[in-house]
Order: C-alpha cells, then structure tokens, then sequence
C-alpha cells in the first residue's frame, strides 16, 4: 500500500479503535468515541492538507 | 484515563500493588495481556489485535526502529517509546539494523549503524513505517499504566458488558 489516504485512514481507525477502547466501558459509547474520532482525524488531515496545497514541496 | 462515570459496575478489584506490578509485567510482555490477566479478557483481545497489527504495518511498511544517541538526546524518549512494544522490539531492532541494539555507540561501530538506517529509510514507506511503529510501542504504554488502574482498582469492574 502506497496510498497516503489508504495510510493515513488506517492509521486513523487503529487509534481511534484503541482510545474507543481504553476511554469507554459500554459499547455503544465505544463505538461513538470510535466513530467521532476516526472521522475528526480523516477530515483534519485533509483539511490540514488542503490548507498547506499552496506552499512549495521543496 | 478518563473513567465514564456511568459506566462503574461490579466491585473493584483493589488486588494491591504485587498484582499491579505482575499485570503491567505481563502488559508489557504481550500487549493486552495485563487487562486479560486481570478479568477483561475480550477487551484484552481487542488490545492484542490492535496493538499487533499497527505494529506488523510499521513493520511491512520498512519502518526504523530508533536508536538512543548521545548527540541528540530526544532520540532516547523515540527508543522508549519502541521499547514499549516489549519482546516484539527486538523484530524490528533486526530488521533496521540486523542485530540487537538499542544504543548508537561512539567511534567506528556507529558508521555500520547508520548505513543499515539509511537504507531502510530510502524505502518510499519508511516514515509511515516508523510512525506505525513508534504508535505501537506508545500504545502498550498505555495499555501498561491502564493495567496497573484496574489493578489498583482506579478503573476497575470485575465484569465485561456484553459486546
């Protein structure tokens, strides 16, 4: 795999997964916790990057 | 570690600090295995699965292990954070450098050193790799201090809730 999404989104879901998981008890909250911070992480690094397109690679 | 407080069930299981210090042994040891020593079995499984699979990612993804250096001292907090995985540290130790070590010496045997980290960082994955990898060793410590609080019964329920 050489996708910086595909990375960036695994990434994502395995520490959103383990902080679900070490934060909340009941699993239905686990699973919003999860769910929140998987989609705030992806939606802020594309952001992030959408933010930097201007600016040189070099 | 924040608690839910609507979320406490079952007595705590105030088992003291011998067993404390043993399930953070074993947390370190294999990751998960201090919250499935002490009664949360499929949450220490959940914690294995996790922990082992950002770990094997960073590793297939070419990531480096690092080495502490006395010229650059932040170096030594990025060791800890891969000594953290426990065992499994010593996989990537040798795939990054071939053999056991954990500490740039000075003189003529840190130039073979340096060579073996240079060619694993040309690989086009190494810095995904490497973050995987330190994420893995920083996550068990986690998972270290979460043992030893449902050891001392800080966060402790005897129970699992149906998943």
């Amino acid at each position: 795999m050489t996708s910086h999404f595909g990375l960036m989104a695994i990434f994502s879901l395995l520490v959103s997964a383990f902080f679900a998981l070490l934060s909340r008890d009941v699993p239905r909250e686990s699973w919003r916790v999860f769910w929140v911070m998987s989609a705030s992480m992806i939606l802020a690094s594309l952001l992030v990057a959408f933010v930097m397109l201007p600016f040189p690679l070099g | 570690m924040s608690q839910d407080p609507g979320s406490s069930r079952g007595a705590p299981l105030g088992t003291g600090r011998p067993l404390a210090l043993l399930s953070c042994a074993l947390a370190w040891l294999l990751p998960g295995a201090g919250h499935f020593f002490l009664g949360r079995r499929t949450r220490g499984m959940a914690f294995l699965g996790i922990v082992v699979t950002t770990y094997l990612i960073g590793l297939g993804l070419d990531g480096r292990a690092y080495l502490a250096d006395r010229e650059h001292p932040l170096t030594a907090l990025a060791t800890f954070a891969n000594v953290g995985i426990g065992p499994l540290d010593v996989l990537q130790r040798r795939a990054t450098y071939d053999r056991l070590v954990w500490q740039l010496p000075a003189g003529p045997a840190r130039e073979p050193l340096l060579a073996a980290m240079r060619t694993r960082v040309r690989s086009q994955n190494s810095d995904y790799g490497t973050a995987f990898l330190l994420t893995a060793g920083l996550m068990n410590l986690l998972l270290i201090l979460d043992a030893y609080d449902v050891a001392v019964g800080r966060k402790a329920t005897l129970e699992e809730q149906p998943e």
